[in-house]
């Protein structure tokens, strides 16, 4: 029992060093995620059929297809492309050689996709009375986007876009399958060294957790602060 | 401008949903310091008149001109009138401070932030003046002490008031109300028709969709009856009150002494 505990503890700086990974690309894909499903939100809602199907489409089949899926397609299938492209070239290709470029692109449209679906619900469900005050005023439709339809939506669904950031940084660990050695895939390579089944796997799962504890800790003063405007 | 230009003149107004004409060809006019109240059965339509007032419902034909500036307009491939520009209407809507029936301040921002957000980023006043004028306007709805509130904590009756300051503080030609007390508790009504009847002493420019007769008929310039969509009967209010020429008034003021 002794040497189990100890073996867990012994994996702990291995996986403490390739966290940042996980969280690079937890918060880089849930960056480009918002600020893509944002407009795929607006597009969805645009009534002009040349932006709302497009959108709705893409949304669909990111959502309707699994993760890894996407994310087997995009890094063997369009990494291949590519590389048999005019792209292999150009002075990206060292970076887009990586299996992080690939899996950065499949987490950032998945999460797009997600975050979409989550704001468009968010943006119809504010009250058009709202809305009107700001046109009565003489707002732009841009200035009624940005300062009202937009602020009351990211408030409406923030509880929902902080959970899908957890369920986001939680699924990285698939990017461990395309050679990335974030904590699932350090966690692999420890597994092989040592010939431990369970202890690098115990260890994984107990400092993602602590950095789920940690993300949501964060997450909560930034949730009230920007819904302070509710009642209660 | 011409000090004989009426403030706001509402030229042959239809307006049809589907193919319900709501507005038959309504015309009226507001010069400065007249307070207008319409007056009518529900689905007569009153609201529907002041919401094409300033275009928050497009009408299909007539006209809205504005301090002698009439918003400039086109026919779309749906036969309802839309601006021709953009930033032209944007201007009139400036100048046309509407009150809703159900308040529509924005939740998210505080009583202040509501006040002076049209000032700082329609008229580009300065943050420092726009919340200098804006406490003065707090004071007179009597609200000073509630500026860094958010709606959610006031009640009805105080969020009308903030929404009637926010109206304000773009310093309106012309002030629309849309029924400024039905969403309104009845303990709550008396509040916001004090502020109403302050703005109507100070000789304001008002048009105000209403079913509080006492309040129309005691601060009043002109009542118009409408009825149908089209106008019935206007007058000063002891002329259309009193004196009801035809039994649809006579039903309609019936029906309210009734109720």
């Amino acid at each position: 029992m002794n040497d189990f505990v100890t073996n867990i503890v012994n994996c702990l700086p291995d996986l403490l060093a390739a966290a940042p990974l996980t969280l690079l690309l937890t918060l880089v894909a849930g960056v480009i995620g918002l600020v893509v499903g944002t407009f795929l939100a607006l597009a969805r809602l645009s009534g002009q059929p040349l932006l709302s199907l497009p959108a709705a489409a893409f949304m669909f089949v990111v959502r309707g297809t699994p993760l890894l899926v996407q994310l087997y397609l995009i890094y063997y299938g369009l990494g291949q492309y590519l590389g048999h492209s005019w792209v292999r070239q150009s002075f990206l290709w060292p970076y887009m050689r990586e299996g992080l470029t690939f899996a950065l692109f499949a987490y950032s449209m998945n999460q797009a996709a997600y975050n979409a679906e989550v704001l468009r619900g968010a943006l119809q469900s504010i009250s058009k009375g709202q809305i009107e005050a700001a046109q009565a005023i003489g707002m732009s439709g841009f200035q009624t986007l940005w300062r009202v339809r937009l602020p009351l939506a990211f408030g409406n669904c923030l509880p929902v876009l902080t959970s899908d950031i957890i369920i986001l940084l939680k699924s990285t660990a698939l990017a461990s399958t395309v050679t990335i050695l974030e904590l699932m895939g350090t966690a692999r390579v420890i597994q092989r060294q040592s010939l431990q089944v369970y202890e690098p796997l115990i260890a994984c799962g107990l400092v993602y957790f602590v950095v789920v504890v940690l993300l949501t800790a964060l997450m909560r003063p930034l949730e009230n602060r920007l819904t302070r405007y509710r009642k209660g | 401008m011409d000090t004989n230009q009426p403030a706001l003149s509402v030229r042959d107004i239809h307006k049809q949903f589907g193919n319900t004409e709501v507005l038959r060809g309504v015309s009226f006019e507001a010069h400065s310091g007249d307070v207008v109240s319409i007056i009518g059965s529900s689905g007569s339509g009153k609201s529907t008149l002041l919401r094409c007032i300033n275009f928050l419902e497009s009408p299909n034909s007539g006209e809205i001109v504005v301090g002698g500036e009439a918003i400039r307009t086109r026919k779309d491939k749906t036969g309802s009138l839309v601006p021709v520009d953009k930033a032209q209407l944007r201007q009139m809507r400036a100048r046309l401070g509407m009150v809703f029936q159900n308040f529509n301040l924005w939740d998210h921002r505080t009583v202040m932030d509501n006040i002076i957000e049209g000032p700082v980023h329609i008229l580009k006043q300065s943050k420092k003046q726009a919340k200098e004028q804006a406490r003065a306007l707090l004071d007179k709805v009597g609200l000073f002490d509630k500026e860094d509130h958010y709606p959610s904590q006031l009640s009805g009756g105080q969020q009308q008031r903030v929404a009637i300051a926010r109206a304000l503080a773009m310093n309106p030609t012309v002030m629309l109300f849309d029924e400024p007390t039905s969403a309104l508790d009845p303990e709550l009504v008396s509040e916001v028709i004090t502020v109403i009847r302050q703005l109507a002493e100070e000789k304001r420019t008002m048009i105000m969709v209403t079913h509080e007769m006492a309040l129309a008929r005691e601060i009043s310039s002109k009542l118009i009856f409408l009825d149908q969509g089209l106008i019935h009967t206007q007058g000063s209010p002891a002329e259309v009150m009193d004196n009801p020429d035809s039994d649809r008034l006579r039903q309609f003021l019936g029906m309210l002494n009734a109720a």
